[in-house]
């Protein structure tokens, strides 16, 4: 049974073999003639079957070739391109930071040119003789609210002037060199100064908060504050000449026994660049509605001092500085020199002028008490 | 009919799977008296001698190979007879050379009608192989007329069984 299975089987495979063998005998003889047909059969191009066969078989395979080969062509060119991609990369990334640095310097000299030029211009209009200097440094340490100033005692600058920019006051010299100056801005905690506020005309007490911000201090509980008006100078503290911006109120806060309003300064304390030094102060004039305002305050108020309304009439320090030079004028001396020429101001000349000043201002305040 | 299904001899046309002498000359005189009877007999021309001559031998054939080399000699002669291109009715022969020894490991050739069925289609398959190798290889002026090659292929059935009984006495007076 076992060899009867076997002997069909091995018929079997002998079979399906001799079908394999048989199959590719008749696809060779077929496939044969069929080249043998087309070698004598003429297609209408001319050419024998064979040759149109031969093309139309030959030219995909060729078009595949071509198209693999472009592609690795491609490929190829593409990496040595990105080699030579990597170097440009590099050469424009070093290009790109040698303009972007000349772009920044160049931006900063347009800056201070352009701030020079509005400085210059302001200075114009001032009524002050201001003399223009140049920020170049500030003070240490990220909370300093000091600057130096490339001018110094030979250009003038004594400490107590009035620093500004076009926006605003900025702060004071508080101490000179022979080129140099330091000023302390308006921010500082130590700093002060005399304002008015624009919309009720009432003045205040500016101070330096040692952030960016001021207040305005010793305000009446009566005044009524309205966030948003701005803050002039007064002229009062004998620093800064009236009339100078300063501000805009911010936030008023009314829990003290005085008002106490927030003021951004109109100057950016953190970039300053260009700056204006006062050498002799002179008040400016007042917007026309803070004129009107200080008008009906010293209207309301008999007996307060109007020559905050009048703005024509000079302040405390310049009346004493008046004072001064009248005296020293009459004793036949020049103000902030010695007699033998050492050019150091002897106040023993004019003291008898101060006193005098003195004795009749403490007189007119008794009066008005 | 000596011809018969399975590996038995069926007479002179075969010897173990190798075409002999005398199929030979049997066809080459079909190719003579189609080439020649037309001549004399008009309506001869639609028998197609060598075919029959041809599916005989290949049908007796024991070899597959055998026969489709067989087949692709005679449709060579065929084509020397014609205006066509060498090779193109000696592809037809050589399918149907395959066709033949292969159908005839599995059908009882002895049976009339299985024969006459059998040869009915290869006439049928060799003019469905002419037509699309005219039409698709040559010059595409092939007629197609499944009506007409329905008719011939019963014609040449009726020949088969008419002529393949002769052709085994012919072989046996060897």
């Amino acid at each position: 049974m076992v060899s009867r299975l076997t002997s069909v089987g091995t018929y079997v495979l002998e079979v399906k073999k001799s079908k394999n063998i048989d199959l590719i005998v008749l696809i060779g003889l077929v496939f044969g003639q069929v080249l043998l047909v087309g070698h004598q059969v003429r297609a209408n191009s001319g050419q024998s079957r064979v040759q149109y066969w031969s093309a139309a078989l030959l030219i995909p395979i060729q078009h595949g070739a071509g198209a693999v080969h472009a592609v690795l062509d491609q490929a190829l060119s593409r990496y040595v391109w990105l080699v030579g991609a990597e170097e440009e990369k590099r050469e424009v990334d070093a290009e790109s930071d040698r303009l972007r640095m000349e772009n920044h310097f160049l931006r900063q000299k347009l800056l201070r040119h352009e701030s020079r030029a509005s400085l210059e211009a302001y200075s114009a209009d001032l009524r002050s003789a201001a003399l223009p200097a140049r920020v170049i440094a500030h003070g240490p340490g990220w909370s300093s609210r000091e600057v130096f100033l490339d001018r110094g005692r030979g250009d003038g600058l004594r400490p107590g002037m009035p620093v500004l920019t076009s926006d605003g006051i900025a702060g004071k010299v508080v101490a000179v060199q022979e080129t140099t100056s330091a000023v302390l801005l308006i921010s500082d905690e130590n700093a002060g100064a005399g304002v008015v506020l624009g919309r009720s005309g009432n003045p205040g007490v500016l101070r330096g908060t040692g952030r960016r911000t001021c207040t305005v201090e010793y305000v009446g509980r009566d005044v009524h504050i309205v966030p948003g008006e701005f803050v002039h100078t007064s002229g009062l503290d004998g620093i800064y000449p009236g009339g100078l911006p300063v501000g805009q109120v911010l936030s008023v806060d009314t829990s003290g026994a005085t008002l106490r309003a927030e003021v951004r300064p109109f100057v950016d304390l953190d970039r300053l660049s260009e700056v204006l030094v006062i050498l002799e102060g002179t008040h400016e004039m007042l917007p026309p509605e803070v004129q009107e305002s200080l008008r009906e305050v010293a209207g309301a108020r008999p007996g307060r001092d109007r020559g905050l309304a009048a703005q024509s009439l000079p302040t405390h320090a310049d009346r004493l500085k008046q004072a001064y030079r009248e005296r020293v004028a009459s004793q036949g001396t020049s103000v902030g020199a010695r007699s033998d020429g050492s050019g150091v101001p002897d106040l023993e000349a004019v003291s008898t002028g101060l006193r005098a000043y003195g004795s009749r201002a403490a007189d007119n305040q008794r009066e008005r008490r | 009919m000596a011809v018969s299904a399975g590996r038995e001899d069926t007479g002179s046309v075969r010897r173990g799977g190798r075409i002999s002498f005398g199929a030979v000359a049997l066809v080459a005189i079909a190719l003579i008296l189609q080439v020649v009877l037309p001549t004399w007999v008009s309506s001869a021309s639609l028998l197609n001698l060598p075919l029959l001559v041809a599916v005989y031998c290949m049908l007796a054939s024991g070899s597959v190979i055998s026969a489709m080399i067989f087949g692709t000699l005679i449709g060579w002669a065929h084509d020397g007879l014609t205006h066509g291109p060498l090779g193109a009715v000696g592809m037809v022969y050589a399918v149907l050379g395959y066709l033949c020894a292969s159908t005839g490991r599995l059908v009882r050739l002895d049976i009339p009608l299985v024969l006459a069925v059998l040869v009915g289609s290869l006439y049928l398959a060799h003019e469905f192989l002419l037509f699309g190798i005219h039409e698709y290889l040559l010059d595409g002026q092939a007629v197609f007329a499944p009506g007409l090659w329905l008719f011939l292929a019963a014609l040449h059935a009726c020949a088969a069984l008419l002529a393949y009984p002769l052709f085994d006495r012919l072989s046996g007076l060897r």
